[in-house]
């Protein structure tokens, strides 16, 4: 059965790495649902979030691939089960009529949104949460003009309690791969 | 030379300053650097073509030329197969440098099929100045991306300091593990570039995240030998995996300890003497009846050093179902890649063997061995007596092979080009030494052969080395007959002419209503051409002209080209056609 899979990927921050990461993927013929990458707390090594929808052997079939890459320091993958993630988005609202502000304050601050900016014409509101959560406020903000919309990938931390340093750090990852794989 | 430790604590300061000096005296260029880096790896033969964006390596390479064996070869994709000959025969890294743009995609084919092969090879690749990367400069190709797919790993140099780290890296990885194919882009600027520092020799034992070692706990070698020593009817499979990591032994031992029968996929050939009693042949889709049709009944498995490749297991849903698998395999990722395993052990095939053959036991399995007697005797009497021992027609690919294997006494290293020679090689020749069969398996490379050849007779020059070759293929790297003959490397090339596409036009044959569609050739004058280049060369197409004509090819001490004309329209059998189950293997 296909679902949503969320693979984490640490590795040396090196030039061409997205696209021998990304290779692994078009070869199999599986989409990118998203991809966010950014360096990590130690520098010179970067994470990859990479969220696609297979079945359950294809994912472990894709993270022993990207394994094999060797930069890569340790890569593994969760359902949502056992992931704890997160989307930014912003949405741009048009407020060309005044008295329309207020309203969307309100649904704001009951969405827990934020106001990142405002002139004359449109303001910005920023939202965090899972693409369901972004997705449901879209459609509340739509009936006031929504002149622009995006939202970022995931982003994913896995339910274990092992320090991520810890992953990337160690000599032997045996025992964590058993623990995450 | 300064190595890390001493640069580190004890050398005093001004000590230090003075070594620094002469260093920046000496100036070594990138370049040198990157030959003093070869130099260190123990690399000897460096199989290559010159061009504008690796003009200043092979300048350095001049003042090399007596620790270094340049080979000039007359195309970069034989300087490739070359590299993956010398690996394969040899086990050490093959090396091939190449200029930029054009000299680096036609290194592509033979990159690919080392990464398909699992052949250890460093390919040092021109590039333009760093300072042109990107704007469409006089031979620029984007080599880094076009080979992240087919590479095990790559990397581009830009700056003369790199290299002795970043060659030493490549060999660690091009060698460690399974074994592949690494790339390194050297733009101009680096080969020029002086060193900041003096050249210090680095060594590479461990890459950060890179962990090519066995990776497996006892118990899982103890549930295999539980399985190995209750199965009735156990079958063990040997892969390449065996030939590289020198588990010869390990596995004779096993065999002759348990009793089990042991069948070699293609590129496991020569692994296990074939006239052994326990040998019962090849696996795949034109591999031996028995082994095949007996996959769907055996009840465990037992493959080492073998990935499952489609070509060995037919339809997937329909293969060995009933039997336990145990996989020996030291890449993860090929670990329940194709078939799913009851018992696996990622690790080294001889470090796995040694911790085994403790656990096994010896059982008797001599009814098990009379169906593949059964199976042997039914093939021997639908193929391949007639194949060996035709008595008219025009002369078969499988007599000639046979004539070869008799008259070499198995003791030769084959190296077979892709069609049905290279499966009538596979079949009819006794390998008895090993690292004797070499051939583009993954890939199927057309054109391998040749090339191939002669990198495995410069790194074993005291093996007899003969390179079987279709009409097609030879066609294919033709010119490198020209590297053979100016550096007088004494192969023996066997051109096995059917004047077809042969394997293609078996296809048509069966799967295609006879609808022969672009496979007929019409020949050049092999003779001539081979005479040409300055290769000593015969045909013959006479039955009885084989037997003398083959002691004449083993008997030359110079290369040496035999054109045997073989029927034209003869198929290869046994069969596991496409899509089909191993066990609806066909003899005809
Ligand atoms: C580069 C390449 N192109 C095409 C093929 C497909 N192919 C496989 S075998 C074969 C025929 C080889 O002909 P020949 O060398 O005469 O060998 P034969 O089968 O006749 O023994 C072809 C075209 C291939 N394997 N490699
Ligand atoms: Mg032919």
């Amino acid at each position: 059965m296909e679902k949503l899979y969320t693979i984490s990927v640490f590795t040396e921050n090196n030039i061409g790495l997205l696209n021998r990461l990304t290779i692994i993927f078009t070869r199999r013929r599986i989409n990118i649902e998203s991809l966010t990458v950014s360096e990590t707390e130690k520098k010179g090594i970067s994470r990859f979030t990479i969220v696609v929808k297979c079945t359950e052997d294809m994912s472990r079939k894709l993270v022993q691939q990207i394994n094999k890459v060797i930069e890569v320091l340790i890569a593994y993958a969760y359902d949502a089960d056992n992931m704890i993630f997160s989307e930014v988005a912003i949405y741009k609202v048009n407020i060309e009529d005044p008295a329309k502000l207020t309203p969307i304050i309100n649904l704001a601050n009951e969405h827990g949104a934020r106001v990142m900016y405002m002139e004359p014409g449109f303001t910005a509101l920023e939202k965090t949460g899972t693409i369901e959560d972004l997705m449901s406020f879209y459609d509340l903000l739509k009936p006031f003009g929504l002149l622009e919309f995006v939202h970022s990938g995931r982003i994913a931390i896995h339910k274990q309690r092992i320090p991520a340093h810890e992953l990337y750090h160690a000599e032997e990852l045996t025992e964590y791969e058993q623990v995450l794989n | 030379m300064l190595n890390n430790k001493t640069m580190g604590t004890t050398v005093q300061n001004d000590t230090l300053k003075t070594m620094q000096k002469t260093a920046a005296q000496r100036k070594i260029s990138g370049s040198e650097a990157l030959m003093m880096a070869l130099v260190a790896e123990g690399v000897d033969t460096i199989f290559g073509y010159p061009g504008g964006a690796i003009m200043p390596v092979y300048d350095a390479l001049y003042d090399y030329r007596d620790k270094l064996n340049h080979i000039l070869v007359r195309h970069e994709q034989g300087a490739g197969h070359a590299a993956e000959g010398y690996a394969r025969i040899s086990g050490k890294v093959g090396v091939c440098l190449v200029t930029s743009g054009p000299g680096a995609t036609n290194l592509i084919t033979p990159i690919a099929d080392a990464l398909m092969d699992s052949v250890p090879m460093v390919c040092i690749v021109g590039q333009v100045a760093k300072a042109l990367l990107g704007t469409d400069a006089f031979q620029e190709a984007d080599i880094m991306g076009m080979t992240m797919p087919i590479t095990k790993w790559n990397y581009q140099v830009t700056s003369a300091d790199e290299i002795p780290e970043i060659i030493a890296k490549a060999f660690y990885i091009a060698k460690s593990g399974r074994p592949g194919p690494v790339l390194i882009d050297v733009t101009k600027n680096a080969q020029f570039e002086q060193l900041t520092n003096e050249f210090i020799n680095v060594k590479c034992n461990s890459v950060r995240g890179y962990r090519p070692k066995s990776n497996y706990t006892y118990e899982q070698v103890e549930k295999a030998a539980e399985l190995i020593n209750a199965a009735k009817k156990p079958f063990l499979f040997i892969g390449q995996g065996i030939l590289i990591s020198k588990a010869e032994n390990e596995v004779r031992e096993l065999v002759e300890k348990t009793g089990i029968p042991v069948a070699s996929t293609l590129h496991g050939l020569s692994a296990f003497p074939a006239s052994h009693p326990q040998y019962v042949g090849m696996l795949g889709m034109h591999g031996n009846y028995g082994p095949n049709l007996l996959t769907n009944e055996a009840d465990v498995i037992i493959a080492i050093g073998m990935r499952f490749d489609d070509r060995v297991t037919g339809d997937l849903k329909r293969y060995a179902k009933q039997a336990k698998v145990i996989h020996i395999e030291v890449d993860p990722a090929e670990i329940d890649k194709n078939v799913k395993t009851a018992v696996s052990i990622n690790a080294d095939a001889k470090e796995a063997l040694q911790v085994l053959l403790p656990l096994v036991r010896k059982n008797d399995h001599s009814q098990w061995h009379a169906k593949f007697n059964e199976c042997y005797q039914q093939e021997i009497e639908k193929v391949i007596q007639n194949e060996i021992y035709p008595t008219q027609g025009g002369m078969r690919m499988g007599e000639v092979i046979n004539m070869i294997s008799e008259k070499s006494k198995g003791q030769a290293a084959l190296v077979a080009d892709v069609g049905q020679h290279q499966m009538m090689a596979a079949r009819y020749y006794k390998f008895a030494h090993t690292n004797s069969f070499i051939s583009s398996g993954g890939l199927g490379t057309m054109g391998f052969a040749l090339p191939a050849a002669f990198g495995a007779k410069v790194a074993a020059p005291e093996r007899e080395v003969i390179a079987v070759i279709g009409d097609g293929c030879f066609q294919m790297t033709i010119q490198e007959l020209g590297t053979i003959a100016q550096n007088k490397l004494p192969v023996k090339i066997v051109i096995l002419n059917n004047n077809f596409l042969g394997m293609v036009r078996q296809w048509q044959e069966m799967f295609f209503d006879n609808r022969y569609s672009f496979v007929e050739l019409q020949n050049p004058d092999f003779i001539k051409i081979s005479e040409g280049f300055g290769v000593k060369a015969k045909k013959i197409t006479e039955r009885e002209e084989l037997d003398s004509a083959v002691e004449e090819m083993l008997a030359s001490e110079v290369p040496y080209l035999l054109e045997v004309v073989v029927e034209k329209e003869a198929n290869v059998f046994p069969m596991v056609a496409t899509g089909a189950s191993v066990d609806e293997v066909r003899l005809q």
